[in-house]
């Protein structure tokens, strides 16, 4: 059985009809029933109705005229954009932009690809000319070993002098 | 939102440059709206004025309208919004405005030649003023909207921006104030 409290807080979805069915008929069964609360229900139904006496108003005669008028108004006032930023900015300015950027980044790409080439190009011959030089170090070292005596050049390798045949790579 | 609403092909007419388009939603809302923000000022000038504002604020948004909602919802939550920045400004929520417009005379003198009841008439109709210019402003909102728009709660809330548990609140609580305030009047005209 639903009790007055919870009957009393549905009273106005009741009367807006914005009730679920089954609360609805638990509603109506209790109201039947109960006195107190059939008169809450009818006290806002009363001034449901009272507040049909509420009446508006009647829109002025020129309130068309009015609106239409103030709409131009905005719509004239409105600041315009500058003649040579209409003419430029729309869309098809913007795709012709685009495609001058990326046209403008190519040529600076074609144009630096040659030297990065040739830098690379330098890089390999040095690297070859270098592997060269340690080959040639190398069948130096063979064919003309240390005396035994000289261990200590040995160990401390930058105190021996290259043979004199040998260029720096590095230009050092 | 289907464009099965006449109000949205109206406003989608609006937004392909068709102006005489507006001017239906004009005539079929003004009266309304001017009613519904009246209800809120108590003023038929400033009702005005702000009706004004709403129309506005929809023709200039027919570029880029969306038929997202129910075109009246849409333009109820523009009024509403209005109303409610009005109270705001004004501060009337703390203050009971119940001047009924004097231009309203006239109208009731035309259909009701009895004085009396033309001042019975007023007088209730400033006695309910009075009693709903006394509410919360939502639960101000809220009436109204169920009221004089016929709106669902699911409808007022998208409308006020509130979840439908508190619309059910809102009104379950205005109609209890309103009871309330209005018992005196209602008792008096039992006797």
């Amino acid at each position: 059985m639903i009790s007055c409290h919870e009957v009393r807080s549905c009273l106005a979805q009741l009367q807006d009809n914005e009730v679920e069915k089954g609360l609805r008929i638990r509603i109506e069964e209790h109201i039947e029933q109960c006195s107190a609360c059939l008169n809450q229900f009818k006290g806002l139904e009363e001034v449901w109705d009272l507040l049909d006496d509420y009446r508006g108003v009647e829109p002025s005669a020129e309130f068309n005229l009015a609106f239409w008028a103030a709409a131009k108004e905005i719509q004239y006032s409105r600041p315009t954009l500058p003649r040579w930023h209409a003419i430029f900015w729309n869309d098809n300015w913007k795709i012709a932009a685009l495609a001058g950027s990326m046209a403008a980044l190519l040529i600076v790409f074609v144009g630096i690809l040659p030297y990065y080439t040739n830098y690379n190009n330098d890089l390999d011959k040095f690297d070859n000319q270098l592997l060269q030089e340690v080959a040639r170090l190398v069948t130096a070292d063979d064919e003309d070993p240390l005396p035994n005596n000289d261990a200590s050049q040995r160990i401390n390798g930058e105190k021996r002098d290259l043979p004199r045949n040998i260029t720096n790579p590095l230009g050092l | 939102m289907s464009v099965s609403d006449p109000d949205v092909m109206l406003m989608l007419r609006v937004k392909d440059g068709d102006d005489a388009a507006f001017d239906d939603i004009l005539r079929k809302y003004q009266k309304p709206i001017i009613n519904f923000i009246y209800h809120f000022v108590n003023n038929r000038a400033e009702a005005e004025e702000l009706a004004q504002d709403v129309f506005l604020r929809v023709y200039a948004a027919r570029a880029k309208y969306q038929p997202e909602a129910k075109f009246a919802t849409w333009i109820y939550k523009i009024a509403t919004n209005l109303c409610l920045k009005k109270l705001n400004q004004d501060r009337i929520s703390t203050r009971l405005r119940v001047s009924i417009d004097e231009e309203k005379i006239p109208e009731l003198r035309d259909t009701r030649p009895n004085v009396q009841m033309v001042l019975e008439t007023k007088e209730k109709e400033e006695i309910i003023a009075k009693a709903i210019n006394s509410l919360p402003r939502n639960e101000k909102a809220a009436i109204l909207l169920r009221k004089r728009q016929s709106l669902s709660y699911k409808e007022i809330a998208n409308t006020i921006g509130c979840t439908e548990g508190a619309v059910k609140t809102y009104i379950h609580r205005a109609k209890i104030r309103l009871r309330e305030r209005l018992s005196l009047y209602l008792e008096g005209k039992m006797k």
